[in-house]
């Protein structure tokens, strides 16, 4: 009888190189099918998590609680709600100030001017003038456009001061400048009469109604007033039109100055 | 395979290393990786990260069994 001595070593690397190409095969496999249908190896996986996940929303979402608890949450919420709406309201105020700065922003985007607070404004100050919060240090200069809003057109720096400056705007008593007014932008004389009230006077054919606009001519684009009534009289050839500033000046807490 | 659905793939590689570690051929970790890719696979980022599941758990198998082959050989 003859014995013969077993070749581990043979064996085991037999073994390794069987383990290795069954590897290399399945990974293979798996490359292949994933390169031509992408879509397969997750429709089947996802198709097999989907009801787990299902199952895990509806205990997250409370499907699976009493009708009970329901109403007494729907009720905790409602609380919540109510006391959110209380809280809304009292920080409107801050929503409405940073929209109005953003507005402002928008403009100095596009052209050079400078944000400014109106830290004095009528019935404190004089009729029609406001005082701004930055003069010279900023750049100022006499005769600069003010405006509250992006095409609207205030008033201009009267006065400038190291850290104020003062503002005379437009429909200040006695202060006239060049407008257009309406479609075929008739040119006109407006003539400040205080509180943000304006008036002009123009000949009795030209075209104008309540609603056109009024623009001032030397600044591009710049919306001042819109027409708000129409004076005529028949004895004489000229009509007088009234108008008003789009911006309620007492309530004014910014302006951009346009430098 | 319900760690592996909530995406909880680190309970999943301890289970993986444990079951690699226990039986002879644990091709379940490999398929593991397959799952783990078709399910929560990152479909912006191309290339080898799509198979990033795939890739990890068959690296990981290699060393588990090389690993198991020299110490039990050692033994």
């Amino acid at each position: 009888m003859m014995t013969y001595i077993q070749n581990h070593s043979s064996n085991h690397g037999r073994k390794i190189r069987i383990t290795g190409y069954i590897v290399s095969v399945i990974i293979i496999v798996i490359f292949s099918v994933r390169f031509i249908f992408p879509n397969l190896f997750p429709s089947i996986f996802i198709a097999i998590a989907r009801p787990f996940w299902r199952v895990e929303y509806s205990i997250n979402s409370g499907q699976l609680r009493s009708v009970e608890n329901l109403l007494n949450e729907n009720q905790e919420l409602q609380r919540k709600l109510d006391i959110q709406n209380i809280e809304q309201k009292s920080i409107q105020l801050y929503i409405d100030e940073n929209q109005q700065l953003k507005s402002l922003m928008g403009r100095a985007s596009t052209t050079q001017g400078i944000l400014a607070a109106v830290i004095m404004r009528p019935p404190v100050s004089p009729y029609d003038e406001i005082f701004l919060d930055i003069g010279s240090d900023q750049g100022l200069q006499k005769d600069n456009i003010v405006y509250a809003s992006r095409n609207v057109p205030i008033g201009k720096i009267s006065e400038v001061y190291s850290h104020t400056s003062k503002v005379i705007l437009f429909s200040s008593s006695g202060q006239s400048y060049s407008v257009l007014i309406g479609k075929n932008n008739t040119p006109a004389t407006a003539i400040g009469l205080g509180g943000g009230q304006y008036s002009a006077e123009l000949p009795r054919t030209s075209v104008v109604v309540r609603g056109d606009y009024v623009s001032i001519a030397s600044v591009k684009a710049s919306l001042y007033s819109t027409v708000d009534e129409i004076v005529a009289d028949s004895s004489s050839p000229f009509e007088t039109v009234l108008f008003s500033s789009p911006i309620n000046i007492y309530e004014l807490k910014w302006a951009y100055v346009e430098k | 395979m319900i760690c592996l659905i909530q995406g909880l793939w680190f309970f999943v590689l301890i289970l993986c290393l444990i079951g690699a570690w226990n039986y002879k051929y644990y091709i379940e970790m490999i398929i593991s990786g397959l799952v783990y890719d078709s399910l929560f696979g990152q479909n912006a980022m191309k290339g080898l990260m799509t198979y990033i599941g795939l890739i990890s758990a068959t690296l990981l198998y290699i060393i588990v069994n090389v690993s198991k082959k020299i110490i039990r050989t050692r033994e």
